[in-house]
């Protein structure tokens, strides 16, 4: 083996093993307040494959677990047996609390079902896809809802248990930001931060759930009493009592302060990167002719 | 291009270095059709791992690698079955390894895929992720047309107009089902939407 092969190599597994060594499970801190535990949610994750996403269902469990997650809505595009397969993952790891969804596309309204069973249909009108969640004990959650949603979703406005003001997409944009503020403002909606997992950092943005224990179940009825909060760049959306009191207390507030998004980059990323790139420039030779 | 592979040979000059290495004889190994295709699976891996934490875990990397291995796996099977019936299936593992150098300018893309999302702040990540994404693939995406073009005209020798029908050929079989297998249930929806407009 030649000296550059050996040095690249050597690059690589350096990367690979300093993070391997430290990618270890992180305790998930428990808060309770009033009686209420406050969990750290995520309800809006894609896994691959079948919904465009880059990591697979049991990868978005231990994903969840590193980032101090108590439970994760898996909600792959119109259909929920990968969801279930992440919550069979995650029962059988000791895993965070997996709720089995799937995010709808109704007719101009994309729909989060959480919490129910079967494949709902996509493509009818909102009200009648709600209609559908509700009847299998699932709550109803509007994901992303811009102005080019509205026409659609306005008329579930009254039954949506929740919608989402807090998502990548109002990261950097101050337009998309206000408008998922002003959807929510609309009707009695719980307030949702959500990663809206494709590709990325897992967790980027949260719930903070306020359930009388700690299961799926009591998640699921915490959004329906519209019991949640949600924090961005020193801002809180949701349940003004709830907001108050987590103020107060102090903890909630320092662990979504911790849980902020950040730059990614590390020194072994960057030592992984080069390794890469000198793997794809110099890690082969065709001596003879491409010598000339 | 002493010190570079050929891959690089091929992203940068693809009809230059296709027809070179035609021209040179090669006696493949039992690694041969193996170690180029691997090396894809390895590095789409190390992206996910890499987009997803800033860094390598072997968590991720294994299970990323093992779970997008259908992309070369399709590719190649593709590949097989443009060959099949013109004379080529005896050197299939020296037309596969010359075939994925072709692949390097997807893999130049994902390396900076990993990089936007290791350095970009995350105020900003997506939306500089998405120009990557439109102006950088579509730049790629008619590159490695070409790339690929080059490899059916120079190493296997077919006339240009056949070139293009077996890379049209090669496109739909190995794109059809990688695009599927991503995201068939999100693009049945969207093509209906847009069809109902």
């Amino acid at each position: 083996m030649s000296v550059r092969l050996l040095l690249i190599g050597a690059m690589l597994t350096a990367a690979l093993a300093t993070r391997t060594w430290h990618d270890l499970r992180r305790q998930t801190p428990r808060v309770v307040l009033n009686g209420y535990q406050a969990l750290a949610v995520v309800f809006h994750v894609h896994t691959h494959p079948l919904s465009s996403a880059a990591l697979t269902p049991w990868d978005v469990v231990t994903e969840a677990q590193r980032a101090q997650l108590d439970a994760i809505a898996v909600t792959p595009h119109n259909h929920v047996w990968a969801a279930k397969m992440a919550r069979w993952f995650s029962g059988l790891i000791g895993g965070p609390i997996v709720l089995v969804g799937e995010e709808i596309s109704a007719s101009q309204c994309d729909l989060l079902a959480v919490g129910i069973d079967q494949t709902i249909a996509w493509g009818r009108r909102a009200l009648r896809t709600i209609g559908d969640i509700r009847r299998q004990g699932g709550i109803a959650i509007a994901a992303h809802p811009l102005p080019g949603d509205w026409p659609g979703c306005d008329e579930a406005v009254a039954r949506l248990d929740g919608s989402e003001v807090v998502h990548p997409l109002v990261f950097g944009n101050d337009e998309n930001a206000a408008a998922l503020r002003a959807f929510n403002a609309r009707g009695e909606m719980a307030a949702i931060g959500d990663t809206d997992f494709h590709i990325g950092q897992f967790g980027m943005a949260r719930t903070y759930v306020f359930a009388r224990e700690r299961s799926a179940e009591a998640i699921v009825e915490a959004v329906r009493a519209r019991r949640t909060v949600v924090y961005d760049r020193g801002r809180a959306y949701g349940d003004p009592a709830l907001v108050q009191l987590a103020a107060d207390d102090g903890r909630v507030p320092r662990m979504a302060a911790d849980a902020a998004p950040r730059r990614l980059g590390t020194v072994d990323g960057a030592v992984a990167i080069a390794g890469l790139i000198a793997a794809i420039l110099f890690g082969s030779r065709e001596r003879t002719t491409l010598e000339r | 291009m002493r010190y570079f592979s050929p891959d690089a040979y091929v992203m940068v000059r693809p009809a230059t270095a296709f027809r070179a290495l035609a021209a040179q004889p090669a006696v493949p190994g039992p690694w041969t059709a193996w170690r180029r295709p691997l090396f894809i699976a390895f590095l789409l891996g190390c992206t996910i791992s890499l987009t997803t934490t800033g860094s390598l875990t072997l968590r991720l990397v294994v299970s990323a690698a093992l779970s997008w291995s259908f992309v070369p796996a399709i590719e190649i099977a593709a590949l097989a079955l443009v060959l099949h019936g013109a004379g080529h299936w005896g050197r299939l593992p020296r037309l596969v390894d010359v075939f994925c150098m072709g692949c390097s300018a997807w893999s130049v893309w994902l390396i900076g895929v990993s990089l936007i999302f290791a350095a970009v702040p995350p105020a900003h990540v997506f939306k500089v992720f998405y120009s990557w994404l439109e102006v950088g693939g579509v730049l790629v995406l008619l590159w490695s047309a070409y790339v690929d073009y080059c490899f059916f005209h120079e190493v296997l020798r077919c006339s240009g107009a056949r070139a293009r029908r077996v890379l049209l050929v090669h496109r739909l079989l190995s794109w059809i089902p990688i695009l599927l297998i991503i995201s068939l249930p999100a693009i049945v929806p969207a093509i209906v939407f847009l069809a109902g407009r």
